[in-house]
């Protein structure tokens, strides 16, 4: 058995550590930087502090506001134009999972001397086409969340095909500071919560395909973590500690996907996010009731990796179907507490379901993931949850 | 709670994986590539194959044998000028942690200038001298371990004032193949793999003074991979599994301790080492010894992290003394099994016990690390352990 590990670069950790983004920034050699964010964090007066505070460093900031919603071509392109326009030399993202993929994207296209970001979105077979990498990009996480400050992942839409794409960019520095997660809506730390839960989750699910102890120790953590502290969090959104346990829990989850990938939810939550624009949150949430009915009868190996990090447990000639279906109790009573919608509530046809099924098996991450599931059950699955 | 995580660099781990040392140093463009590596490696045709991955790579390789003792001042400067004869652009470690411990010192020389003594002239005081870094540093342990190759950790003799001295720069990448570990004899099995446990459980006794999630689970993890496989290791040499995991062990602290110090154990190991000239692994099992003893009555709170990992089962006990006593008494049954000596059995007079608690008060680790022990109850279980 070999593996690689992908560098997890250096994070700090802790109230008020944004205070130090100046600093860090300027030691890794930043002196103008294109500060990205989304409309919601700029109505908080996040930005307009941390201008300030690289100010007191030394460094210029230009602020890039991209649109609402996941990244996009077009919303990168965007943010590379003023970069190169400004001459910026440093990236700062502060936001959640959209703004920091769109902000470690322009990094990709900027190092690679792309002319569009579409020449660098052909998903899971073209990842070796620009490989250069800006630095830095100092990510500040304002959700708990995709994990995205500390995964070299990111998804972007690309433009000419209208199909949320996988690529790769690391970051250089992580900060996360659990002030700014106070102050997000329930639904976001609902659903964000989600995310991270799947993410480690659906890792340990390749953890028979893709041995690697790494991944295991993040993912088992990653899911103690989530379970333990997502409905504290929900329940105290401006609570510190419960917004500091579910930044480390998502953070987390994005070290264990950058060692090994997700499982057949987010491939669900993708279809979802593409037909229906839903935020990947949301879609995740159903994704990964997908992926914990499906493990019911079809995986129950993972269903015995995932229980002990749930509490559940399970005497050793059990029927793991049965503990499939515990695991699958938890995390739906979970999202009801928390008000998380199934398909039919959000207004999902039943018949896409066979349409999810039928796209999720053309889908390129087979060629990375070499776990794929039952297509047919799959589709039955789909079926089961859409109004669960 | 504001805690750091120093950058988890890239590595390969698992059986052949020794192969990718060709790729990285392809990876840097590296073309005079200087090979430092333990004697032993000679006699196991072990340095000879090591030549020629790097050849494949397309660079020159220097060979340069390491000195047969931890890291001298003039040791390493030699090696350092062995180095810029060679106008090395790439650096091989192939050997235990002294070696590595070597390669890296040497890196540090060779970006900042100068010699070792203008880096370990102040021990904890001087770690911010010499901050630019030499690339790339290729760690491929031959024992398990140190966890040097994940560590940016280097101790090395100060032969002006004869202290061993800590200092820091990091590894570019790390190459653990368990399959230099396959021959080592039972008793560098034993003592080197006393070493990765001894880093794991020492870095937990910090988990409160400093606070460090990420530290806790490298080092938890560490913990339990090193009671569960150092035995089978030791009396099973071609158990690959246990060679594998213990490799794992090994690396997984030595990223623990780069988040987060060692205790007591290793201030112990290093009065063993100074005085005695005996191997570092041998070191940390007495200190270990006498540690456990010292938690009874002296730490509760690591008694109850340790608990688990021992197999100890807090519940059935009326008070942490109780479970801190079965604690112990698995630990000297582990030590003893594996075939570690006591102060006694290693020649150490026992008014050494005296000597060392002195030197202990006065180490000054206990500038970075804000949980010093009650030296005087130290003084005690040094010589409670003394011959136990």
């Amino acid at each position: 058995m070999t593996w690689k590990i992908h560098d997890l670069h250096d994070a700090l950790f802790g109230v008020d550590s944004r205070k130090q983004a100046g600093e860090i920034l300027k030691k890794l050699g930043g002196t103008k930087a294109l500060l990205v964010c989304g409309p919601n964090i700029n109505s908080l007066g996040y930005p307009e502090e941390l201008i300030e505070i690289l100010k007191d460093s030394g460094i210029e900031t230009v602020l890039y506001v991209k649109e609402e919603g996941e990244p996009t071509g077009d919303m990168v392109n965007k943010g590379v134009e003023i970069a190169r326009t400004k001459n910026i030399d440093a990236i700062v993202g502060l936001g959640g999972g959209s703004t920091m993929d769109t902000a470690k994207m322009i990094g990709k296209v900027l190092a690679n001397d792309a002319k569009r970001a579409e020449d660098l979105l052909g998903g899971y077979t073209a990842l070796n086409v620009g490989t250069k990498v800006f630095s830095p990009v100092l990510l500040l996480s304002t959700t708990a969340g995709t994990g995205s400050e500390v995964s070299w992942g990111l998804m972007c839409e690309n433009t000419d095909t209208l199909k949320k794409t996988f690529s790769v960019h690391p970051a250089t520095y992580a900060i996360l500071d659990p002030l700014y997660y106070t102050t997000q809506p329930k639904e976001i730390i609902a659903t964000c919560g989600m995310d991270s839960l799947a993410h480690s989750l659906e890792s340990l699910c390749n953890s028979v395909a893709m041995p690697h102890p790494l991944a295991d120790m993040y993912c088992r953590e990653g899911i103690i973590a989530s379970c333990k502290a997502l409905l504290d969090n929900y329940n105290n959104p401006t609570d510190i500690e419960a917004c500091s346990q579910m930044a480390y829990a998502a953070m987390i989850g994005g070290a264990a996907i950058t060692l090994r990938k997700t499982n057949l939810g987010h491939a669900v939550s993708n279809q979802l996010v593409d037909y229906y624009h839903f935020s990947h949150g949301v879609a995740v949430s159903v994704g990964l009731m997908a992926q914990l009915m499906y493990n019911i009868e079809k995986d129950t190996v993972s269903s015995s990796l995932i229980a002990p990090c749930m509490n559940i447990e399970f005497p050793k000639d059990t029927d793991l179907k049965i503990v499939g279906q515990k695991i699958y109790d938890k995390v739906f009573n979970m999202q009801k507490i928390m008000g998380i919608k199934n398909m039919k509530e959000l207004g999902v046809p039943e018949d896409f379901c066979d349409t999810i099924a039928e796209n999720v098996s053309k889908d390129k991450k087979w060629a990375i993931v070499p776990n794929p599931p039952d297509f047919d059950y799959l589709r039955v699955v789909l079926h089961k949850i859409w109004n669960a | 709670m504001n805690w750091s995580i120093h950058n988890i660099h890239d590595g390969a781990f698992g059986m052949g994986c020794r192969n990718k040392v060709a790729d990285y140093l392809c990876e840097f463009n590296a073309r005079k590539t200087v090979l430092i590596y333990d004697c032993a490696m000679f006699e196991l045709g072990y340095l000879s194959e090591m030549e020629d991955i790097i050849a494949s790579s397309g660079a020159h390789c220097y060979s340069y044998q390491a000195n047969d003792e931890e890291p001298t001042s003039t040791g390493v400067d030699s090696f350092v000028n062995f180095c810029r004869a060679k106008c090395a652009d790439s650096i091989v470690a192939l050997g235990g942690g002294s070696t590595m411990d070597t390669a890296k010192l040497a890196g540090k020389v060779l970006a900042n200038g100068g010699s070792v003594l203008d880096y370990i002239d102040n021990a904890y005081a001087n770690l911010t001298v010499g901050n630019r870094i030499f690339e790339p540093i290729i760690c491929v342990p031959t024992t398990a371990g140190t966890g040097s190759e994940s560590c940016w950790g280097i101790m090395c003799l100060n032969e002006t004032t004869g202290i061993k001295t800590y200092t820091r720069h990091p590894v570019t990448r790390a190459v653990v193949d368990p399959y230099y570990c396959m021959k080592l004899p039972a008793y560098i099995t034993a003592y080197t793999g006393m070493d990765a446990l001894g880093q794991c459980a020492e870095c937990l006794v910090n988990t409160y003074s400093m606070p460090n999630l990420m530290a806790g689970i490298l080092s938890r993890e560490g913990l339990a991979i090193s009671i569960e496989y150092l035995p089978k290791a030791v009396h099973n040499p071609d158990n690959e599994k246990a060679r594998e995991m213990m490799s794992w062990a090994a690396m997984l602290s030595g990223y623990a301790i780069t988040l987060r110090k060692t205790s007591s154990g290793h201030a112990i190991a290093n009065q063993i080492s100074d005085n005695y000239n005996l191997p570092h692994g041998v070191g940390v099992s007495c200190g270990m010894a006498a540690l456990a003893r010292y938690n009874i009555a002296g730490d509760p709170e690591t008694t109850r992290i340790w608990a688990p990992y021992f197999g100890v089962e807090l519940s059935a006990y009326s008070n942490m003394q109780l479970a801190g006593e079965e604690v112990l008494k698995r630990l000297d049954a582990l030590q003893k099994d594996i075939g570690m000596k006591n102060m006694r059995e290693l020649g150490i007079p026992k008014d050494f016990c005296d000597y060392a608690a002195d030197m202990i008060s006065k180490d000054r680790k206990w500038t970075i690390v804000p949980k010093a022990p009650d030296f005087e109850l130290l003084r005690q279980c040094l010589h409670e352990s003394w011959d136990y």
